[in-house]
């Protein structure tokens, strides 16, 4: 079952972000937005609003179009780039402040190559995780998974404001 | 993500640096973990190491290296720490009584003219993870006090090539909880019974309070660990 989603400010409008000629770039798009809501709202960012994303992983995640989609929503103002510094850190990158001030909306992942690039980026993340776990690690991670579902006494709506969520522990 | 743990989509992962366990259930704020998560409807309780990570490096500053139980050489493995010298100070033995009667973050507050909350923060920020001095009131509180831990502290963390002190009391907490005590708890507790290690506590029903309670202090008694826990509802 496909439960991946993004996590979208409500007046992002995709199509509208990009020039025609990148149309076939939208899911990609949604996806860096939604990463940069994310890091927003759990305040994973500097003191400007700047989210550090290393442009490797941004390749694998986003594909040969990475540099082009980049340029684009630049271009449109919905995201402003900070530039890098070797050795120190990423690019920096923030949503239009007009995003950040809005709810956000869950949005399925439709397209398959997010969804497999998503895929095999997690179980690469996962393989070299379990390179680390002790013997404890596997039995807390198979005791969770067991009890997890029974955790939960109440649900959480869909859809909230960015501002409203809890930030980091 | 209570959404994600709800479906069983539960996630563990650990960190490189300090081998501190992250889990679905950790990431959750602390007021939301107490008001959203029940098992079998039965409240959870967070059985917590009290000032933890000043509290393990008292312990460490006092373990003299020539002398060390099978348990604390499993705790210290990999951890270069360098030895301190003031275990016989007036200062140290003031900082282990602080630390060990849970009241660190209340002294400095009151040398500071900090909140507690703010103290906790400013304790990592500028201690701990800290590598230079500065005229921050927490590292002035602390020098004036404790004047021989505070300048371990800044050696430890001015060692080049060297992860910083926070690094290395996070790895030794990891061990101690999310390794010792979790194994502990998985042992004794019945198989259906699930818990989460949260870095510093471990969250059970409210029915194993007792037993996650015994884990914690065996562990402390193996490894010859001078600490204290409590329950928070």
């Amino acid at each position: 079952m496909n439960t991946l989603r993004y996590w979208l400010p409500q007046s992002y409008d995709a199509f509208g972000s990009l020039p025609v000629a990148s149309w076939d770039l939208v899911p990609e798009a949604k996806l860096l937005v939604s990463l940069l809501a994310w890091k927003h709202a759990h305040q994973q960012i500097d003191k400007h609003g700047f989210s550090y994303l290393h442009s490797q992983w941004l390749k694998t995640l986003l594909g040969r179009g990475y540099s082009r989609l980049v340029n684009d929503l630049a271009r449109s103002k919905v995201i402003a780039r900070k530039n890098y510094s070797a050795g120190r850190f990423s690019y920096g990158y923030r949503l239009a402040n007009s995003l950040t001030r809005c709810p956000v909306i869950n949005e399925l992942v439709e397209s398959t190559r997010i969804r497999n690039r998503l895929a095999k980026w997690q179980a690469a993340r996962q393989a070299e995780q379990e390179t680390r776990w002790q013997p404890i690690h596997h039995e807390l991670a198979h005791i969770d998974s067991v009890s997890s579902r029974s955790i939960v006494r109440r649900r959480y709506g869909d859809y909230q404001r960015i501002a409203d969520l809890p930030s980091r522990v | 993500m209570i959404e994600s743990i709800a479906a069983g989509r539960h996630r563990l992962s650990v960190g490189e640096a300090s081998e501190r366990v992250t889990t679905s259930v950790g990431l959750l704020r602390r007021t939301i973990r107490q008001t959203t998560l029940s098992v079998h409807g039965q409240p959870l309780i967070e059985v917590d190491l009290k000032c933890s990570q000043p509290s393990i490096l008292a312990n460490v500053l006092a373990i003299e290296n020539n002398n060390l139980s099978p348990q604390q050489q499993w705790l210290l493995r990999g951890v270069d720490l360098p030895k301190f010298s003031g275990c016989a100070k007036a200062d140290y033995r003031d900082f282990a009584a602080t630390v060990e009667a849970g009241l660190l973050y209340e002294r400095l507050a009151e040398g500071s003219g900090l909140t507690r909350d703010e103290v906790k923060k400013y304790v990592m920020r500028d201690l701990f993870a800290q590598r230079r001095r500065y005229d921050a009131p927490v590292q002035k509180a602390f020098f004036k006090r404790w004047p021989s831990v505070g300048a371990y502290i800044f050696a430890v963390n001015n060692r080049t090539d060297n992860p910083k002190l926070i690094t290395l009391l996070q790895t030794i907490e990891a061990r101690l909880v999310t390794q010792a005590v979790a194994q502990t708890l998985a042992d004794r507790l019945p198989d259906d019974v699930g818990f989460v290690p949260i870095h510093d506590c471990v969250l059970v029903q409210v029915t194993h309070q007792s037993t996650a309670l015994d884990a914690f202090k065996d562990v402390f008694e193996n490894s010859r660990f001078k600490l204290r826990v409590e329950a928070k509802g």
